[in-house]
C-alpha cells in the first residue's frame, strides 16, 4: 500500500518535474547591455578608398568629415593631420571618419591615415583640396588644474599645467618692472590668498595668504591709478554699524616695492566693497549700507579722532547689495555693477567728486534675468568685476567715449558688452546649448556658439594682445578670450 | 516543506494499513452507468476506512478485499453514491450507478450565519464558482473582474508581487475612511491576496444591508466570504498541478528613435521662435553614430525590457477521512520571474523583480462526539519579492520614460556611468539611467509571512432543544514584513556636450560611488478573533424557522517597528452581538431580521457602539402552487427586497477623539523647522514656542453609516439550466470621516485640524448575472455574463462655497474627473484675437496649434472658474463579464471575455506632454505619427496634439477634454482549452482524471486607448505592464 502510493506519488511528480525542466532549459537570457560597441580595425583583405572631406573651411574645433569606405570604426587605428597638426579623431562609422580641426592648423593639407590591427599603416592619403582655417573668436583655457573625480582644486602654485586656483574670484593686469605681463587674483571671494599669474614665465605663485596679511574679507581690489605702485584692498570688515567702524580697517594697500607682500591699514569705515582711484588720485569707495559712496579721507571727526570719508550719495536709495565701481580710463565716468544692472556716476573733475548715479542698462526694480536688449530692457544675474575696452570703431567715429565695458555676468554664466550707448549683448558663454537647457559648464571654442563658463567673475584685459581673461570661478580656471 | 508533508502522509497510510490486517473477504463485480457502460475509474472504499479503496479497471471491474459486516461506497464523480452492506462471504456485486441530479433547491449559499439553502436566501448574495476563478498570476483578486456580479475590480501594476486588483463591491461609495470591502478567510478579517487558488472551496460576496448587517459597523464596504477545502469521507483523493506560464506585456509603450526625436526637438524649438538644438551635422552624427558618447542612439525599452519572463507554478493536495476524522492537506509553490535584463556579470545576486511564494494548508475535522465537531485549521503563506535596489518599484519605469534615446549613452566608452542630470541637482531626485536603475543600484528583498490559524468547536444541543447548535470559534494570525535593501550605485558623470579641443570627453562627476549599504525595516501584526454562536433553526411542517445570535470580539495590533507611539501600541479591538431570524413558509414566503450591535474603541465613550438593523422579505413565485401545478419549468423565481443600516469605522486616524499637545513647529523661510506658536494676532508673527494643541480633539466622530436597498430576482428555468439574477441597489452614505478643511483661521488652531462625520454620498446601480447550460449528446455548453454597474454622487462634502455650482465636488462623482473644455486648436492668430483670452499663459505666448478652450462661465477670460466635470472617473463605472465554455468528450474550451466601461482619465506626464521637462521625457511613437498640428505641415484644428512646445507649456498642459481618455476596454481575458486523458490510459497510470490544459490570459485587448493598458488608469503609463500570459499545464487526481 504504501510503495504504491509513493510510487504514485512520486511518478505524477516526476512528471511535473519534468515539464518544468523542459521549460527551464528553453528560456535564454539574451539581451540587457553588453558592453562597449564592438571596434573592427579596417578589412586587410577589402581596398580603403577616399572620396571627399567637408566642411572644406572653419574655425578651430570644427568638425572635419572624411569621407570614403573600409576606414574601420576603430579610432585608435586612423590617424588625421591637418596642416601638419594631429587632429583628434573622434569617431569613425567605417565610411565616414570625424575629426577636429586643431589649433594653428592654417596650412590646411589634410592627411589620413589607416593603419591595420598590428598598428602598420594600410593607407595613407592626401587631399587635393585644403581645408581653410577661418579666424574667430574663441575661448581657451589657460590655468587650473581640478581634480575630476572630485571636482575639487587648492592653491597649489608652479608653471601653467601644475597650477591649481580654489575659486578664481578678481583679476587685475599689470606690467612689472621687469616687463613681465602679471595678472594679480584674488583667490576665493573674501580672499584667501593673492595669487600672481606670470603670464610671461608661465608661472603661477602666491603673493600672500589671507592670515599673513591680516585682512577680513577682501572684496576687490585696484591700483592706484596715477602712481601703480600701490595696491588697494576693499575690505568688507563685517563692520555694518556706524559707531563701529573704527575696529577694522575698510580698506588696505599693498606697496610695488614690496612686490605687494606687505599689507598695510588704509582706511577705517563700514563694510565695502569696491574703490576707484582717479587719475588725479581721488579715491572714492563704497559700502554695503544704502550702497553708499564715499570720497575717502575728507572729514575729521572729532569725537572718534577719525578721517571719516565724506558720503556722497546711495548708488540706489534706501537698498544694499553688493556693488562694484568702475573707473572709465578718461575720467567720465563711473561704472557701478549691483542691483542687476550697471549704474553711472558721473564724475564732476573740479569738485573731483562724483555726482549721484542713475541706471545705465539693467532693471529699474533691480531684479534678475537674461536678457540682451538696451538699457533698463536689459537684464543681468549678479553682475561682478568689468572692464573698459577701446573700441576701435568709436575712435574712427570720433565718439567721446570709445570705451566698451565688459563684464562679468556672474549667475548668468556669461561675459556681457555694455556699450556707451547703452546696448547690452552678451559676448562670450552660453554656447552649446543641448537638450538640457544648461548655459554653464567647461567648454573651450567659438566664444558665444560653444563656449561655456561656470561662474565669472573676474575679469580683466590685456590690451597689447587684444586678449581677456577671465575668472572662472566654479570652473575654478582662468580662461582667455582671444581672436584665432 | 514537500519533505515534510510527504513523511506526515507516509505514516497516516502506514498507521491505517497496519489496522487494516484481519481476515477478509473478497467482493468483485462490474460497475455500470444507467446505460450499461462500464464506469472506469469509479472509486470502491469500505466507509470509516478511507485509506482502503480500489478503483475500477478500463472494463469496469473492480476487486476488494473487505473484512466482513461492513459498508461498501461506491462513487463516481457526477454519479450518486452508493453504499452496500458485505456480509461474511465472497461475493460478486455489479452495480449500477445513477447520475446525480442537482436541481437548485438542492444548492447552498454561504452566509456570514453559515450555509443556508439558496432557496431560502433573502439578501443579495452572489456565490462564484470557484472554478471559473482562473488566473494564472498569483493572485485570485485578478479573476474577479468581470466574473463576479457586484464586484468592480481593476489592476493597476504588472509587477510580480504587486500586482494584484484592487476592488471594491457595488462601486464605492465612501470618500472618507477605506472604501475596501471586509474579506473574511474561513470567517476571519483576512486578506486574500496571498491565498493558494486551489485551497479555495467557496467564494462568497455579500452585497446587501440584510447579509452584512451582521458585521455592522465594518460591512458597509461589502464582505467577501471565502472558505478553504476541508477533508471529506472517502478514499484519500491526491490532486497534482503543475503550470508553466510565459508573461508578456499587454501594451508596452513605445518610444521613437534618436533621430526622430533630435527633429521633433528641433521643431518644437524652432517654430516657437527658440534656436534648434541639434544642427544638421549633429543629426547626421547622432544617425551615423559618429560620437556614440555624445551623439548616441539608445532604445532603453529594447534594453532593459525581456520579451517575455517566466511562472512556474506547482501544487499538490490531499483530501480524504472517515467519518471520525477528514483532513485536507496542500503544499503550493509559485515562481513568478521579472521581465528586467540582469547585469550578466554580477552573479552574487539578482536584482530582477521576482516573486516567490510558497503556501501550505492543513485543515483537520474531528468528531469528537456523535454531536460535537472539532475543526482545525492552520495556513500560512511564505512570500519572498526581489527587486532592484533603487528606491521605488516605479523608479526604473520613471527612468525608461524619462530617458529620451540620444541624450545618453547607456555607458561611457571609457566605463564611466552616465546620469542625465545636473550637478547641482538634489540628491532626492536622482535621474539615473535605466539600466543603472535596474541593475546597478543592489538590491532589495522582501519577505512576508503570514500564518492564519483558527479551532472551531461545534456542539449540538439537541439534547436542549431540537434544532440548537452552539459554534465557538477563535483565530489566531500573525504576519511579518521584512525588507531589506542593500543599495549602492556607481560614481555618476556626465560629460559635457562639447569635447574639449584635443578632442577628449570632458567629463563632471554627477553622483559619488556608494558602496553597498544595508537598510532594513520591518513590520507586524497580530490579530486575534473569539466568536461564539448560538443556532437554532428547525422545521415545523411547513414552517420553517432559523436564528443566530452571534458573539464577536477581535483585536488587532501592530508588532513591531511601531518605537515609542503608544497609541500604535494599543491593540484595535471590535466588539460585536450580532443576530439574525428568519421565517419561512412553505419556502414561499420569507422575512429575515438581522442587527449587529458593534463597538470599536476608536471613538469616544458614548459614541463607540451602534445598532445596525436590516431586514428582508422574499416571495418565492415559483412555490405557489398556482405555478408548481402549472408551469413546471420554472424552477425557481424568487423576488427579494431588502433594507437596512451599516456601518464602516475605518477611520485613518487612531483616537480621534483625543487630542494631542506638543511643540507646534512651522517651516522656517530657511527650510528649517522652528517651535512656533503664535501668541499675536492673525499674520503679525509674535511666535514663540510654547506647548499647544498639535490635534484637536474630535469628540463626536463615529462610524459611516450607509442605508441600504436592494431589490432583486433569482429566476431559474428547467431545473437550473438557465438562472438569471439581477439586483438594483441604492445607498446613501452619511456621516463620512472629514477633516474640517475650511475652519476660519480666527477659530484659531494652529496644528492638525479637527475631523467629523460630515460627508455624504448617493449611490445606485445594477448588477446581475446568467447563465445557460445545455447539452446536446457529447457537446456541452455553458454561457454566462455578468455585469456590475454604480453610480455615485456626493451630495455633502466639507468644501468651500463657490459661485459656480460645478466647481464643487458635491453633486457629482467621487473622484470626477474634472478640467477645461477644449475646442479644438486655434487655427490663426485672427482665432486667438476673437477668442475669450487665455490666462493660464501670457497672452501672448499663445500660438496657433495651441489648445483653445471653452469660456463656460461667459465671462470672457478662460481659467480656474471654467473647469467642469467632464468624462466620469479612472475607475470603471461597469464591469462586465461574457464567458462560454464547451465540452466534447475529454476536450474542455472556456473563453471568457472582461469589459470595463465608464471610466476616463487625463494623460499627463513628461512623455504625454511632448518636451516638457526638455530633455527628461521620451517621445511616444503614437504621438510621432499621430495626426499631430506641425507648423506648415499640417494645421488641423482638430489635430491630436497641439504645437510642439519646448519646457513646459502652461496653456496646453493642463486637464482637459483634450488630455481626457477613454479609459474602457474589452478583453478576452480567458482563453482556456483543456484535454482530459481517456480514462482507459489513465487508469493503467493508477490514476483517476489527468488533464492538460493551455490557458491564455488578457491575449486580445480591445479599447480606443492604445498607448498603454487601460485598465491600469495610469495618467503616464510609469507602471509595470499588466502580463499577457500564455499558460501549459498537468493536472493529476488520484
Amino acid at each position: 500500500m504504501l510503495k504504491k502510493f509513493q510510487k504514485k506519488f512520486s511518478a505524477s511528480f516526476i512528471a511535473i518535474l519534468i515539464v518544468i525542466a523542459c521549460v527551464v532549459t528553453s528560456c535564454s537570457q539574451e539581451g540587457g547591455y553588453e558592453g562597449p560597441m564592438p571596434v573592427v580595425p579596417t578589412d586587410p583583405s577589402k581596398p580603403v578608398t577616399f572620396t571627399d572631406f567637408f566642411p572644406k573651411e572653419g574655425a578651430v574645433r570644427t568638425l572635419v568629415f572624411i569621407e570614403g569606405s573600409n576606414f574601420g570604426t576603430d579610432v585608435s587605428k586612423i590617424k588625421v593631420s591637418i596642416g601638419g597638426i594631429p587632429a583628434p579623431v573622434i569617431g569613425s562609422s567605417g565610411t565616414k571618419i570625424c575629426v577636429m580641426a586643431p589649433r594653428r592648423c592654417s596650412r590646411g593639407d589634410v592627411v589620413v591615415t589607416i593603419m591595420d590591427e598590428n598598428g602598420k599603416v594600410a593607407k595613407e592619403h592626401q587631399f587635393e583640396n585644403l581645408f581653410t582655417l577661418q579666424e574667430s573668436l574663441v575661448v581657451n583655457t589657460l590655468i587650473g588644474k581640478v581634480d575630476p573625480q572630485t571636482n575639487t582644486s587648492s592653491i597649489i602654485d608652479g608653471p601653467f599645467e601644475e597650477a591649481e586656483f580654489q575659486h578664481p574670484w578678481w583679476l587685475e593686469f599689470d606690467i612689472d618692472e621687469e616687463g613681465n605681463k602679471i595678472i594679480y587674483c584674488i583667490d576665493e571671494e573674501n580672499l584667501a590668498a593673492l595669487r600672481k599669474i606670470n603670464l610671461t614665465t608661465k608661472e603661477v605663485s602666491t603673493v600672500f595668504m589671507k592670515g599673513q596679511a591680516g585682512v577680513h574679507q577682501v572684496k576687490s581690489m585696484l591700483f592706484d591709478t596715477p602712481t601703480r605702485d600701490t595696491l588697494f584692498f576693499v575690505d568688507d570688515n563685517g563692520r555694518g554699524n556706524w559707531n563701529d567702524r573704527h575696529q577694522m580697517p575698510n580698506m588696505h594697500y599693498a606697496l610695488r616695492k614690496e612686490g605687494f607682500r606687505k599689507v598695510y591699514p588704509y582706511l577705517y569705515g563700514q563694510c565695502s566693497y569696491s574703490a576707484v582711484s582717479m587719475s588725479d588720485g581721488t579715491l572714492f569707495y563704497n559700502t554695503w549700507q544704502s550702497s553708499q559712496v564715499y570720497k575717502a579721507r575728507v572729514i575729521f571727526d572729532e569725537a572718534s579722532q577719525m578721517w571719516d570719508g565724506k558720503a556722497l550719495f546711495s548708488v540706489r536709495a534706501n537698498a544694499s547689495d553688493h556693488i562694484f565701481m568702475f573707473r572709465h580710463p578718461d575720467d567720465l565716468y563711473v561704472y557701478v555693477t549691483g542691483f542687476n544692472g550697471v549704474y553711472k556716476c558721473a564724475y564732476d573733475k573740479t569738485t573731483k567728486e562724483l555726482v549721484s548715479s542713475a541706471l545705465h542698462v539693467g532693471d529699474l526694480n533691480g531684479r534678475s534675468g537674461y536678457v540682451d536688449a538696451p538699457g533698463s530692457s536689459a537684464r543681468f544675474n549678479r553682475p561682478r568685476q568689468g572692464v573698459f575696452v577701446k573700441n576701435p570703431e568709436y575712435v574712427a567715429q570720433g565718439k567721446t567715449d570709445v570705451y566698451d565695458f565688459y563684464l562679468c555676468d556672474h549667475n548668468n554664466n556669461a561675459i556681457r558688452k555694455v556699450t556707451p550707448d547703452g546696448e547690452v549683448s552678451t559676448f562670450a558663454g552660453r554656447g552649446s546649448v543641448g537638450t538640457d537647457g544648461k548655459v554653464w559648464g567647461w567648454i573651450d571654442g567659438e566664444a558665444r556658439e560653444t563656449a561655456r563658463f561656470r561662474e565669472p567673475t573676474g575679469i580683466c584685459y590685456d590690451e597689447e594682445e587684444g586678449i581677456f581673461y577671465v575668472a572662472d570661478r566654479e570652473n575654478k580656471r582662468i580662461r582667455t578670450i582671444s581672436v584665432e | 516543506m514537500k519533505k515534510y508533508i510527504l513523511s506526515v502522509l507516509c505514516i497516516v497510510v502506514y498507521v491505517i494499513s497496519i489496522s487494516a490486517q484481519k481476515k477478509t473477504v473478497e467482493v468483485s463485480g462490474t460497475i455500470v452507468d444507467s446505460e450499461g457502460v462500464p464506469l472506469i475509474g469509479a472509486t470502491v472504499v469500505i466507509k470509516e476506512k478511507p485509506g482502503l479503496g480500489v478503483v475500477s479497471d478500463m472494463d469496469g471491474k473492480y476487486k476488494i478485499e473487505v473484512e466482513p459486516f461492513q459498508y461498501l461506497v461506491f462513487s463516481y464523480v457526477g454519479y450518486e453514491t452508493q453504499e452496500h452492506l458485505i456480509k461474511d462471504e465472497d461475493m460478486v456485486l455489479d452495480i449500477t450507478m445513477h447520475e446525480a441530479k442537482t436541481t437548485i433547491l438542492d444548492e447552498v449559499t454561504i452566509t456570514g450565519m453559515g450555509p443556508q439553502k439558496k432557496i431560502t436566501t433573502t439578501g443579495s448574495i452572489t456565490t462564484v464558482e470557484v472554478g471559473t476563478l482562473k488566473t494564472p498570476v498569483s493572485s485570485i483578486t485578478n479573476a474577479l473582474a468581470g466574473n463576479v456580479a457586484g464586484v468592480m475590480a481593476m489592476q493597476r501594476s504588472g509587477q510580480p508581487g504587486d500586482n494584484v486588483s484592487e476592488f471594491w463591491i457595488r462601486g464605492i461609495s465612501t470618500f472618507g475612511g477605506s472604501s475596501s470591502a471586509l474579506v473574511l478567510v474561513d470567517g476571519f478579517e483576512r486578506s486574500m491576496d496571498e491565498l493558494n487558488i486551489e485551497d479555495i472551496e467557496s467564494f462568497t460576496v455579500l452585497k446587501d444591508a440584510s447579509t452584512t448587517a451582521i458585521y455592522g459597523s465594518r460591512g458597509a464596504n461589502g464582505v467577501i466570504l471565502v472558505n478553504t477545502k476541508r477533508g471529506s469521507e472517502g478514499k484519500l483523493e491526491i490532486n497534482a498541478k503543475g503550470e508553466y506560464t510565459w508573461t508578456t506585456r499587454t501594451r508596452t509603450p513605445k518610444f521613437v528613435d534618436g533621430l526622430t526625436y533630435a527633429s521633433m526637438a528641433n521643431e518644437a524649438r524652432t517654430t516657437r521662435n527658440q534656436k534648434a538644438v541639434y544642427t544638421d551635422q549633429e543629426l547626421m552624427m547622432i544617425d551615423e553614430q559618429l560620437d556614440p558618447d555624445i551623439y548616441p542612439n539608445v532604445n532603453w525599452m529594447d534594453l532593459l525590457l525581456k520579451d517575455g519572463a517566466p511562472t512556474y507554478r506547482a501544487s499538490v493536495n490531499m483530501r480524504g477521512g472517515g467519518s471520525k476524522a477528514r483532513y485536507y492537506l496542500s503544499g503550493s509553490f509559485l515562481d513568478e520571474g521579472g521581465m528586467y535584463h540582469v547585469d550578466k556579470a554580477m552573479k552574487e545576486y539578482d536584482t530582477n523583480a521576482n516573486y516567490q511564494r510558497y503556501n501550505y494548508r492543513l485543515n483537520l475535522d474531528m468528531n469528537v462526539t456523535a454531536s460535537t465537531l472539532i475543526q482545525v485549521g492552520i495556513g500560512g503563506a511564505l512570500e519572498k519579492t526581489n527587486r532592484s535596489g533603487a528606491v521605488n518599484t516605479d523608479d526604473i519605469w520613471y527612468s525608461i520614460f524619462g530617458y529620451n534615446p540620444i541624450t545618453m549613452p547607456v555607458m561611457y566608452s571609457n566605463g564611466y556611468v552616465p546620469i542625465m542630470q545636473g550637478e547641482d541637482a538634489e540628491s532626492w531626485e536622482r535621474k539615473y539611467n535605466p539600466w543603472v536603475a535596474a541593475t546597478q543600484t543592489g538590491y532589495t528583498e522582501v519577505w512576508q509571512n503570514t500564518i492564519n490559524s483558527n479551532v472551531t468547536l461545534d456542539q449540538k444541543l439537541d439534547f436542549i432543544t431540537e434544532g440548537l447548535k452552539f459554534i465557538g470559534r477563535f483565530g489566531y494570525d500573525t504576519y511579518n514584513y521584512n525588507h531589506i535593501q542593500r543599495r549602492k550605485n556607481p560614481e555618476m558623470w556626465r560629460a559635457e556636450r562639447q569635447r574639449n579641443s584635443d578632442g577628449e570627453l570632458v567629463f563632471n562627476r554627477i553622483v559619488p560611488e556608494r558602496l553597498l549599504s544595508q537598510g532594513s525595516s520591518a513590520s507586524g501584526d497580530r490579530k486575534e478573533f473569539l466568536e461564539a454562536e448560538l443556532i437554532y433553526g428547525r422545521n415545523f411542517g411547513d414552517h420553517n424557522v432559523a436564528s443566530v445570535l452571534k458573539y464577536t470580539q477581535d483585536n488587532y495590533v501592530n508588532t513591531s517597528n511601531i518605537g515609542g507611539d503608544i497609541m500604535q501600541g494599543i491593540a484595535r479591538r471590535h466588539q460585536g452581538l450580532a443576530g439574525s431570524v428568519s421565517y419561512g413558509y412553505m419556502n414561499r414566503y420569507l422575512f429575515n431580521f438581522n442587527f449587529g450591535y458593534n463597538g470599536s474603541e476608536n471613538f469616544a465613550k458614548g459614541h463607540q457602539f451602534g445598532f445596525f438593523p436590516a431586514y428582508s422579505i422574499a416571495w418565492n413565485v415559483a412555490e405557489e402552487s398556482f405555478v408548481k401545478d402549472n408551469i413546471d419549468w420554472l424552477s425557481m423565481f424568487k423576488i427579494r427586497y431588502s433594507d437596512g443600516k451599516v456601518g464602516t469605522d475605518n477611520t485613518p486616524t487612531r483616537f480621534p477623539y483625543l487630542a494631542t499637545f506638543g511643540n507646534y513647529t512651522r517651516w522656517t523661510g530657511a527650510g528649517e523647522q522652528e517651535v512656533y506658536y503664535n501668541w499675536g494676532d492673525l499674520n503679525s508673527g509674535f511666535g514663540y514656542p510654547g506647548l499647544t494643541y498639535t490635534r484637536v480633539s474630535s469628540n463626536n466622530v463615529t462610524w459611516e453609516i450607509a442605508r441600504k436597498h436592494d431589490l432583486g430576482f433569482d429566476l431559474y428555468l428547467w431545473g437550473d439550466k438557465f438562472g438569471l439574477t439581477v439586483d438594483y441597489f441604492d445607498e446613501k452614505r452619511e456621516g463620512i470621516y472629514m477633516t474640517r478643511s475650511y475652519l476660519p483661521d480666527m477659530v484659531g488652531i494652529q496644528g492638525e485640524n479637527p475631523a467629523a462625520n460630515v460627508g455624504s454620498v448617493k449611490t445606485k446601480g445594477f448588477d446581475g448575472n446568467f447563465k445557460l447550460d445545455q447539452r446536446a449528446g457529447d457537446v456541452g455548453l455553458q454561457i454566462r455574463g455578468n455585469f456590475t454597474y454604480s453610480k455615485n454622487k456626493i451630495t455633502e462634502a466639507d468644501e468651500m462655497v463657490s459661485r459656480y455650482p460645478y466647481l464643487r465636488r458635491t453633486g457629482f462623482r467621487i473622484d470626477q474627473a474634472k478640467g477645461l473644455i477644449a475646442l479644438g486648436l486655434f487655427e490663426d492668430y485672427e482665432d486667438i484675437r476673437n477668442s475669450p483670452r487665455q490666462d493660464f499663459a501670457d497672452p501672448r505666448d499663445v500660438m496657433p496649434g495651441d489648445i483653445k478652450y471653452k469660456d463656460i462661465n461667459g465671462d470672457g477670460i478662460i481659467n480656474n472658474d471654467d473647469i467642469v466635470p467632464i468624462g466620469s472617473t479612472t475607475r470603471p463605472n461597469l464591469i462586465y463579464g461574457l464567458g462560454l465554455s464547451a465540452t466534447w468528450k475529454g476536450f474542455d474550451f472556456n473563453m471568457h471575455f472582461q469589459g470595463a466601461g465608464k471610466s476616463h482619465f487625463f494623460i499627463d506626464g513628461f512623455t504625454v506632454y511632448p518636451f516638457s521637462q526638455g530633455e527628461w521625457g521620451n517621445i511616444l511613437e503614437d504621438m510621432a505619427n499621430s495626426n499631430r498640428w506641425i507648423l506648415g505641415v499640417n494645421e488641423d484644428p482638430n489635430a491630436e496634439y497641439p504645437r510642439l512646445s519646448y519646457g513646459w507649456n502652461s496653456n496646453n498642459y493642463r486637464p482637459s477634454t483634450y488630455w481626457l481618455r477613454d479609459g474602457s476596454y474589452l478583453r478576452l481575458k480567458t482563453l482556456e482549452m483543456g484535454y482530459t486523458l481517456p480514462k482507459v490510459m489513465t487508469a493503467r497510470l493508477h490514476m483517476n482524471n489527468v488533464r492538460i490544459h493551455f490557458i491564455g490570459q488578457n491575449l486580445l485587448t480591445f479599447s480606443n486607448f492604445k498607448l498603454w493598458d487601460p485598465e491600469m488608469g495610469s495618467s503616464n503609463g510609469m507602471k509595470y505592464p499588466l502580463g499577457k500570459t500564455v499558460t501549459f499545464g498537468l493536472t493529476i487526481n488520484m
